[in-house]
């Protein structure tokens, strides 16, 4: 290769292609996603163009993949293209609706710093919650998700009623493809809700981050008092009551990982197949709000984590090899991304993020914010992320303010130092709010901060398992659960 | 340290991509002291290992050269991106306009959907036409 470049300029028999090392020798990916795994010997053949050296099967997917130039099949690179971007001109989906501050729970890892159950003002009124509703059927999107968050958002029930209510009633007219997601911690639910909930179908998201030791020792009331219990005696009531009902009837948890999380990485797994879930999202915490005065404590560095991942994941697929199903969730988002050509709209690993243009964060007093990472750090007083108000504001503004183009801009791979040329980019994205928070920039230096080593350490594991035919055939069960 | 570079064998823009690779580890400046070098100086944050700047100027030439193969890649094949990325994205129509080989631009007196033609002449005599039947 160096007496490639020394002595001419590269053949252009190559089609367009990023590369990183790989055990066995090289990554090659393209624009849609396609991968190809070379030896030293086969990446030095195929740079300095002695194909005839390759073996067949070899040439011939390089050559099915679009990596020779001279061979593209122009239609299927287009296609598979537009259909990995088929999001930018879907309209904003995901309407994250906050209806209240309050919260009765100080888990130690908390991003942002919640008021107390008895607090004053911090709920969203109906009124509001009306221009909420009216302003999120105004986004173009056939498909519409509204999400409720807090705080906790049980604690403001009659809010959560009035909207499920109203846009229900909307979207008689609208004829919309609308979804409702609950994120909660279970705990102060009674059965009138919980019937409302199931009744509605109303999807639940929870907070299971292992075994009660763990759960307990993490998530916990202000006073100290764990809430593993009451948590699980709603999640199983939600699991049989749900049970094998259509979607959207579902009920997700997620793990928030913290350092003490480390040792317990098999009975975090465990709980999940023993609750029945077979979804694990396995999460780092990160360093905002709460966790941040806590992170002498909680904190991790990168290496760290993808070491307990890989430890995880690994347990994970050999229950898998051993009949069980149980999917880690942000490696099934990348291996979708792999192993097929639609994007799975998660909406922190795609280019441009999904700020604005995917999502939208509507704060319990009707401001605006283009994602809830940003609406997080307004509780900081800086509101850099906001982009309007419900009562003064339309969709169509949301859309043209200056600060929602900044973070398109700066969330598009394509444009981003350490980013546009990374073997990984097809499969990646960025977080403006996240880098801003880190750094005052919402432009990150890519490769160089944690959430970036991280997204890699789990792209090179999954790479290093992708050539086992078991692994593969685990790995391809994973893709419908993203 | 201090590593001059042929800029006839290393594009300036693989050199900054390199230098860009190695900002957490190391501080960098660049410096053109002619033509065709260019000199990249490197100081290793971590100054206690012995090893650690013949490590570092060994490192940054290794990732010299990937991102000159990047470099190369990108530049052979950027008109073919652009075509793919714009039929994709934008419209069936470009692919009219430009070629595949991106050679051929769009000229504005070839109106391939005749919006200059004035509105009379295309439609106005079936207009008329039209009229005379329904009356």
């Amino acid at each position: 290769m160096l007496q490639t470049i020394e002595r001419q300029p590269l053949k252009k028999h190559i089609g367009f292609l990023r590369f990183t090392g790989h055990k066995k020798g090289y990554l090659l990916t393209n624009d849609t996603g396609g991968y190809c795994i070379l030896s030293v010997h086969e990446f030095s053949d195929f740079i300095e163009g002695r194909l005839d050296t390759l073996k067949k099967p070899r040439l011939a997917r390089l050559r099915e993949l679009g990596f020779l130039a001279d061979t593209l099949n122009l239609e299927k690179l287009i296609g598979e293209y537009a259909s990995r971007r088929a999001f930018l001109s879907a309209g904003t989906n995901l309407h994250i609706v906050v209806i209240t501050l309050r919260c009765d729970h100080g888990c130690i890892y908390c991003q942002t710093s919640s008021g107390r159950p008895a607090d004053k003002g911090l709920d969203m009124d109906i009124t509001t919650a009306r221009q909420t509703v009216d302003r999120i059927f105004e986004s173009q999107s056939k498909l519409i998700t509204i999400e409720f968050q807090g705080g906790e958002p049980t604690l403001n029930f009659d809010t959560l009623r009035f909207i499920v209510d109203y846009a229900s009633e909307k979207n008689r007219s609208a004829g919309k493809d609308l979804l409702f997601s609950l994120v909660t911690n279970l705990v102060s639910l009674n059965q009138k809700q919980f019937d409302y909930l199931v009744k509605n179908k109303v999807s639940i998201c929870t907070s299971l981050d292992g075994p009660e030791i763990l759960q307990n020792k993490q998530r916990i009331f202000f006073e100290g008092r764990g809430s593993y219990r009451k948590t699980l005696h709603w999640l199983k009531k939600f699991k049989k009551s749900f049970g094998s009902r259509e979607f959207p009837h579902k009920i997700n948890a997620l793990a928030t990982i913290t350092r003490h999380s480390f040792p317990h990485y098999k009975k975090i797994v465990d709980e999940y197949t023993g609750l029945g879930l077979n979804i694990i999202h396995l999460r780092p915490a990160n360093p905002f709000g709460l966790a941040s005065h806590n992170w002498g404590k909680i904190g991790f560095s990168a290496d760290e984590f993808l070491s307990f991942y890989r430890k995880t994941f690994d347990y994970i697929l050999k229950k898998n090899l051993a009949g069980e199903f149980i999917a880690e969730r942000t490696a099934a988002i990348f291996l979708k991304k792999i192993f097929s050509d639609i994007d799975p709209n998660y909406l922190d690993l795609r280019s441009p993020c999904g700020a604005g243009i995917g999502q939208l964060a509507y704060n319990f007093d009707g401001d605006v914010f283009s994602c809830d990472e940003g609406r997080m750090l307004a509780k900081t007083g800086d509101d850099a992320f906001k982009i309007g108000n419900v009562r003064s504001n339309d969709y169509h503004d949301f859309m043209a303010s200056p600060v929602l183009k900044a973070v398109c801009l700066a969330s598009c791979l394509d444009n981003l130092a350490g980013c546009q040329d990374c073997a990984y980019m097809p499969y990646c994205g960025v977080c403006p709010a996240y880098n801003y928070s880190l750094t005052g920039n919402i432009y990150g230096k890519e490769p160089h901060n944690d959430r970036c080593r991280i997204n890699k350490g789990i792209l090179d594991h999954i790479f290093d398992k992708i050539e086992d035919t078991d692994c593969a055939e685990i790995f391809k069960t994973w893709i419908n659960h993203t | 340290m201090k590593i001059t570079l042929d800029t006839r064998i290393y594009p300036l823009e693989a050199i900054m991509n390199a230098c860009y690779a190695f900002i957490d580890r190391a501080y960098v400046s660049l410096d053109r002291p002619s033509k065709e070098t260019a000199r990249v100086d490197l100081k290793d944050k971590k100054t206690a290992d012995k090893n650690a700047g013949k490590n570092l100027k060994e490192e940054f030439l290794n990732e010299l050269l990937h991102s000159s193969v990047r470099y190369q890649i990108s530049k052979n094949n950027r008109k073919i991106r652009e075509y793919i990325v714009g039929r994709a994205l934008y419209s069936p129509v470009l692919s009219e306009t430009i070629g595949p080989d991106g050679g051929k631009e769009l000229d504005y007196l070839e109106d391939p959907l005749g919006i200059a033609i004035p509105w009379e002449k295309k439609y106005g005599k079936k207009k008329k036409k039209h009229s005379a039947k329904t009356l």
